[in-house]
């Protein structure tokens, strides 16, 4: 087996979803589609078509693509919250993801509570999150808020503590969407600096983005996702160059 | 932790992986207890206080307001009808007190999937944890209810015997038989909202149905076994009225069958939510 090598495997994965017009789930719908023998308005969709690569130990993969091209959906897959149609996903090591905005915090609780409910999602007992925890308030920057109910958090605030926490909980993969767009430029570049530390400590990283900038920075390989398929799949020039030609033309007749 | 193979999807591998996360089901009860106590004076005390002050109810219905006819010959012998006529609270909070665990677990239990969609649908952990965290909060509950239910039983006379040592066993398997209830129908009511209203109607309609203001000898003399067999909580009262009110020795057969209901629906709903709870993070 090979599988300790790489620490994420996507073999021939698809997705497909049926898109729901309009969905109640309810029993009464149901009935009244059943009674009136109503046309099934359903239609059927691949987000993810035959996608496959690998992740490697210390690697940064970035993905990029426009929006709907299947890059959120492939990050779901990979953090185990929805599964494959088709094809297989092994992950093999500690995955932290920090999906569009929070990690799973829980509105009511505190940022205290949350980060050790967090921290058991992780895996951690109470006792490991402890040595964490002053870690976490200081890269956050809440302060006083920390024994705030997070549903009163602004976006940022809300970013802010979800990345620290997401850092902190020693992932052998992480898992960063287009978030870092959310803070200011401060927190940002802190972040960055924080990722630059963390692909030294060899950390595999699949990073999603629309800037090129960053992937070219970044990132080990890139893969470019387009209607659900992968287009390129390579060294970062390349794929943005193969990126670059695909999608310039119709953002200048757009512009 | 964030390991996993999509491939694999038995219960034995979900049970394996469900004990990796028990700190999870820690806190996650720690935070239902939490918030269900959040901007309550008495807190947790409630839970204590609750049997007593449903007591001075009962005394006040069955006692005063709608006296029983007492059963012959009590002064001669101790019957059962003597028995439940001289201790009527005790005999109905028995009951009521394990009923009260599932109708709870279930009003709240089931919801546990819906009301945490938002961490569903961000991060990956075995959704069984949220179910059977908020289980186990209503189990925290209905354990600390014993302790005033203890009190009560002393009160009244009725004193504890050895068989208060079988109690564990059926508390047990009275946990695991409403886990595999919750783990159903938590994950049936994202699909079928409707079960919220029906389950309303259903649990007035399980309760009156149960051995709970009642004896079963009263209500359906010549259909016991059948009730037993198609209500597995009319078998779980009738043994905690038997370990603590009656002090009979409970039958082993009758124990046995008990718990392997317990085993067997834990299964069954812990399989049903494997399959069903695979695209949770789809359509909540």
């Amino acid at each position: 087996m090979s599988s300790s090598e790489y620490l994420i495997e996507v073999d021939n994965v698809s997705k497909y979803y049926k898109l729901h017009h309009e969905r109640k789930g309810t029993l009464q719908s149901w009935f009244i589609n059943f009674l009136g023998r109503k046309k099934n308005l359903d239609e059927d969709f691949w987000a993810l078509k035959d996608v496959s690569f690998k992740l490697g130990r210390g690697k940064t993969l970035g993905i990029i693509g426009r929006n709907g091209a299947g890059k959120s959906t492939l990050l779901k897959l990979v953090t185990g919250i929805i599964q494959p149609t088709e094809g297989r996903i092994r992950v093999n090591g500690r995955v932290s993801a920090m999906l569009e905005l929070g990690t799973g915090f829980h509105p009511e609780l505190t940022a205290r509570d949350n980060i050790y409910l967090n921290g058991a999602i992780y895996g951690f007992s109470k006792k490991e999150m402890e040595q964490r925890y002053d870690r976490i308030v200081d890269f956050s920057e809440l302060g006083k808020f920390i024994d705030t109910p997070v549903k009163h958090y602004s976006s940022g605030m809300y970013m802010r503590l979800a990345f620290a926490v997401a850092i902190t909980v020693n992932p052998e993969i992480l898992v960063v969407d287009e978030v870092l767009a959310v803070g200011d430029a401060a927190f940002g570049r802190k972040c960055y600096d924080e990722l630059e530390r963390m692909k030294k400590s060899n950390v595999s990283i699949l990073f999603v983005s629309h800037g090129m900038g960053e992937i070219e920075r970044f990132c080990d390989e890139a893969i470019y996702l387009a209607n659900g398929r992968i287009v390129a799949q390579g060294t970062p020039p390349e794929v943005l160059e193969m990126y670059e030609q695909q999608t310039n033309p119709s953002f200048i007749n757009t512009h | 932790m964030g390991r996993f193979d999509s491939s694999h999807t038995s219960i034995w591998h979900s049970l394996i992986n469900l004990y990796r996360y028990r700190e999870l089901v820690k806190q996650l009860t720690l935070k239902d207890l939490k918030l269900r106590y959040k901007s309550s004076i008495l807190g947790f005390l409630w839970s204590l206080a609750n049997p007593l002050l449903m007591m001075f109810v009962f005394y006040l219905v069955f006692v005063v307001l709608l006296p029983q006819t007492p059963p012959q010959n009590c002064d001669v012998a101790n019957t059962r009808e003597c028995r439940i006529y001289n201790s009527y609270t005790a005999f109905i909070l028995v009951g009521l007190l394990a009923w009260n665990f599932t109708a709870n677990s279930i009003s709240t239990g089931m919801m546990a999937l819906l009301s945490h969609a938002s961490m569903i649908k961000k991060v990956y952990f075995p959704r069984e944890t949220l179910a059977i965290a908020s289980v186990l909060a209503v189990f925290v509950n209905f354990l600390l209810s014993l302790i005033p239910l203890f009190l009560i039983i002393f009160i009244n006379g009725i004193g504890l015997t050895w068989y208060v040592l079988l109690l564990p066993v059926i508390l047990f398997f009275h946990f695991m038989f409403i886990c595999g209830v919750i783990l159903f129908l938590s994950v049936a009511v994202v699909y079928f909202r409707d079960l919220t209203h029906i389950m309303e109607v259903a649990l007035t309609a399980w309760f009156f149905l149960t051995p709970i203001l009642y004896t079963m000898d009263r209500v359906f003399p010549s259909a016991q076994q059948l009730v037993y067999w198609l209500n597995p909580m009319a078998s779980f009262i009738e043994s905690y009225r038997a370990i603590l009110f009656f002090h009979y020795s409970p039958e082993p057969f009758f124990t046995l069958r008990t718990c392997l209901t317990g085993v067997l629906v834990f299964v069954l709903g812990y399989y049903f939510f494997i399959k069903a709870s695979r695209s949770l993070g789809e359509v909540l």
